[in-house]
């Protein structure tokens, strides 16, 4: 794929997420805020099983069944992806918006967010280590 | 609704760090920083690779 398509899918990506942003508006018209978390949340976990299932069948390079696992593996990718915005990224919002007192929702938020930067720098170094080809440690499992 | 928050903060004492883990506002606090760290934790930096995936299986041209 050259460098120009994979620009084009990944600009696609976004679209695709913007669009199932733009729908979950409409899912918030018949379905509350609890419903959408809790069903997005589970469905995803269901999605990123399989993706690890997909990860990890072992398999001989070349083959047909090593370009079927791959391209598992990118497919659930990319649906986890856009349905993570059609379900629990937006809801997610609406409940830490919601959840603090008001006198303590300027506080409340902002260690909710330091929490998450907090972990959110192990999850980078672990993110580049499994998608590195050249590192050993989780190469084999994610990538082939 | 956004006229009385602020007069709320108006009249109302500043708030206190600590009141964030006491009572019933130690559940929001947790709520808040638990729902904030499943956004990290469900693997969305992986799962935005897709296209990285992609090309590694298309590589060769077949794509495109």
């Amino acid at each position: 794929m050259s460098t120009n398509s994979a620009f084009a899918l990944g600009l696609i990506t976004s679209a695709l997420q913007m669009i199932f942003v733009m729908l979950s508006w409409i899912l918030t018209t018949y379905l509350g805020r609890r419903t959408i978390y809790l069903w997005g949340s589970g469905f995803n976990t269901i999605l990123l099983v399989a993706l690890g299932v997909a990860a990890s069948i072992p398999v001989t390079k070349g083959t047909p069944a090593a370009t079927a696992a791959s391209l598992a593996q990118a497919s659930l990718g990319l649906i986890i992806s856009v349905l993570f915005t059609l379900g629990p990224a937006p809801a997610s919002w609406v409940i830490i918006g919601e959840t603090s007192a008001i006198r303590l929702r300027p506080l409340t938020t902002g260690i909710g967010r330091a929490s998450y930067y907090i972990v959110e720098i192990p999850c980078i170094f672990l993110g580049s280590y499994m998608l590195n080809p050249t590192v050993g440690l989780f190469s084999l499992r994610v990538l082939r | 609704m956004m006229r009385r928050v602020v007069e709320l903060e108006k009249s109302d004492k500043e708030p206190n760090h600590l009141e964030l883990f006491k009572g019933t506002d130690l559940y929001r606090t947790l709520i808040v920083c638990g729902v904030y760290l499943a956004q990290n934790l469900t693997g969305n930096l992986i799962a935005n690779q897709a296209v990285y995936f992609f090309e590694r299986e298309f590589s060769s041209s077949l794509f495109l």
